[in-house]
């Protein structure tokens, strides 16, 4: 094909596509680290553990977010499944409920929303989360009280002590505890900038069949951004921690590193320090 | 007739090479005899004019080299996979290893150095093998450096990457005359409009797969611009036409089957009906359509959906209480019924162009 004048603006158009691209791309990197963070607060290994290399032949690493809800049983921890968000949160979330959280007709089902998410760090929720586990604990005891002979209890009263201890060393603390569309607001009502960060999110209707009528709960889907990358400064420093301690087999899983994490005016986060934890 | 596109230079050529083999029979069979200063005058015409076309477009002349040139072009295609496999997995291979300023500079320049490179090769080799194998590298380089940076600096995901993803690979396709780069181009805008069909219905754009309407916007668009006049560039028409249907028709059969994901509020039955209706009529739309505007493309595809709701639909009613023998021969006998239909249409066809002709 003879090259055109068409051709040769054609080109400059793909010049200036990849110029633009790449300069909005790091212009919007700059404005979310530009001022005061929105949230600086350390993370330890419980919150952020090393996400496995999944993808073979990628040298990269990344921490991943481990967050957690208090579900709406009295012993209750969930990982999706948070007992706040009712039909009235749902409703102000956008989604349209027919009648209290009846979905109506399965083909009714709405797709999912991106919200903003509040998770708390090593705060009341954490606290009520012990306490949930050691309630588990209580009600395992006055159950062996009740049949001593079964010992099928007692190896629940085992996994009982060993939830307290995981929850007590390597469960993480950081829990969603509240959701809205309007970041401000939320960052408003929740002003401590190193106990809650602002995060986008995904929620989504799962809809469950009970009687005669088909019900729909809601359920925290994923993180909008669900894994931070390791600068290589960070990288070095966080391998010589997980290399140095090496949990034995069956061993309790201890802390080996905090991360400072920052979030800027977009949300976005990125890591600002890497320290071993004690 | 100016000819503007390698397309339309390689077809001037087969005419000639095909008016020569006419000739030769009319002749041998004493139809008409061109005497000696005509026949001399004829070919000096032809072979100037194949001269003039194989510089500027770089055409096959021979059947030799048609067989090469297909032979080139798979190579090409082949290659250009390979680089950008290699491209891609190279950089994730030692990304690790690098600085995040190191890291995002390799980023930026990989796709500037890739366009470079095509730009290059588009102005120095007329064929044009070259120019599409750097053009996929460079696509592939540029999609790299987007989500590599996304990731790198911890970003929302945005379905903003889609669209200008989507512009580039149009912008390397017309400027490369390539129709696998256009592919591209139009799978990713079109991801980028139903994503936005999902946004404007206040859903997260990543679930817009889960509402097959979202789809139709595209299709509708993607029609539109195969409207425009692609004449310098081979195929690329056809290629918008065959992605439009396929947006449109495959959401239609899912919804056709599956009522529940639709977003009208009707009766999960009704949607399905309605769905299956207008399947069935724009197939057959698209097949009588295609016959008289001449696009194979869109009979081809219009024939195999229809063939699909038709089998859809027997499925539903018979499969379950008609003996298996009985099911198949419907399907057979439909089978030869879709057959004398299109014969029927291809000798009313014939007799259009005879008409046109006299």
């Amino acid at each position: 094909m003879k090259p055109t004048l068409a051709t040769s603006l054609l080109f400059a158009c793909g010049f200036a596509v990849l110029a633009a691209a790449n300069s909005l791309m790091l212009t919007r990197v700059e404005d979310n680290r530009k001022g005061e963070p929105d949230a600086v607060l350390w993370l330890t290994e419980r919150e952020l553990p090393v996400a496995g290399h999944l993808e073979i032949e990628n040298s990269g690493m990344a921490l991943r977010f481990v967050w957690r809800c208090l579900g709406s049983g009295d012993t209750e921890v969930t990982d999706r499944w948070p007992s706040w968000l009712t039909a009235g949160k749902l409703q102000e979330l956008g989604f349209r409920l027919a009648s209290g959280v009846s979905g109506g007709e399965p083909r009714m089902r709405q797709l999912a929303r991106e919200v903003f998410l509040v998770l708390e760090y090593n705060g009341p929720a954490y606290l009520e989360a012990l306490r949930r586990a050691e309630r588990a604990l209580e009600k395992e005891e006055e159950a062996i009280r009740a049949n001593p002979g079964d010992k099928s209890l007692q190896a629940s009263r085992q996994q009982s002590k060993k939830r307290i201890r995981a929850e007590e060393l390597s469960q993480s603390r950081l829990f969603a505890i509240d959701a809205g569309t309007d970041p401000r607001q939320l960052r408003t009502r929740y002003s401590n900038t190193s106990r809650f960060i602002i995060v986008r999110g995904v929620i989504r209707l799962q809809p469950s069949t009970g009687g005669n009528r088909e019900t729909v709960a809601g359920a925290i889907d994923s993180l909008s951004i669900d894994s931070i990358h390791v600068p290589l400064e960070y990288r070095r420093i966080i391998d010589a921690f997980v290399q140095q301690g090496k949990p034995q087999q069956n061993e309790v899983k201890t802390t080996r590193y905090g991360v400072l994490l920052a979030f800027g005016s977009r949300l976005e986060p990125w890591i600002a320090g890497v320290r071993a934890q004690e | 007739m100016p000819i503007r596109s390698k397309t339309e230079a390689q077809q001037r050529a087969d005419q000639i090479e095909a008016f020569r083999g006419e000739l030769n029979i009319i002749e041998q069979e004493q139809v008409l005899t061109l005497d000696p200063n005509q026949r001399a005058s004829v070919a000096r015409y032809h072979a100037q004019l194949l001269h003039r076309l194989a510089a500027a477009f770089d055409i096959d002349v021979t059947g030799r080299e048609k067989q090469l040139s297909l032979g080139m072009r798979i190579t090409s295609f082949l290659g250009a996979l390979g680089l950008a496999a290699s491209v891609f997995f190279l950089y994730f291979q030692y990304w690790g290893g690098l600085a995040t300023k190191t890291q995002a500079v390799i980023l930026v320049t990989l796709p500037l150095c890739g366009l470079l490179c095509t730009m290059g090769a588009v102005w120095l080799e007329r064929s044009g093998y070259f120019s599409k194998l750097f053009a996929l590298v460079t696509l592939v380089c540029f999609v790299l450096n987007l989500f590599l940076l996304g990731r790198i600096f911890n970003m929302t995901p945005t379905p903003h990457a889609l669209l200008v993803w989507a512009v580039f690979a149009f912008l390397l396709a017309y400027a490369a005359d390539a129709r696998l780069l256009l592919a591209m181009g139009i799978l990713s805008g079109a991801a980028f409009l139903s994503a936005q069909a999902a946004t404007w219905n206040g859903c997260y754009w990543i679930s817009f797969g889960e509402r097959p309407e979202h789809f139709l916007p595209a299709a509708g668009l993607l029609f539109l611009i195969s409207c425009l006049p692609h004449r310098r560039y081979s195929g690329f028409a056809a290629l918008y036409r065959v992605f439009a249907l396929l947006l449109f028709f495959l959401p239609v059969l899912v919804l056709s089957n599956w009522g529940e994901i639709s977003y009208l509020e009707l009766p999960r039955e009704r949607i399905e009906a309605l769905y299956q209706v207008a399947g069935f009529a724009v197939s057959g739309c698209a097949i009588v359509f295609g016959v008289l505007m001449g696009w194979p493309e869109v009979v081809n595809t219009g024939n195999a959906f229809f063939t699909l709701f038709l089998y859809t639909k027997f499925y539903d009613w018979w499969w379950e209480w008609m003996p298996k023998y009985q099911f198949f021969l419907i399907i057979g006998l439909t089978a030869i019924g879709m057959l004398l239909m299109l014969k029927w249409m291809r000798r009313f066809s014939f007799q259009r162009r005879g008409e046109a002709a006299a």
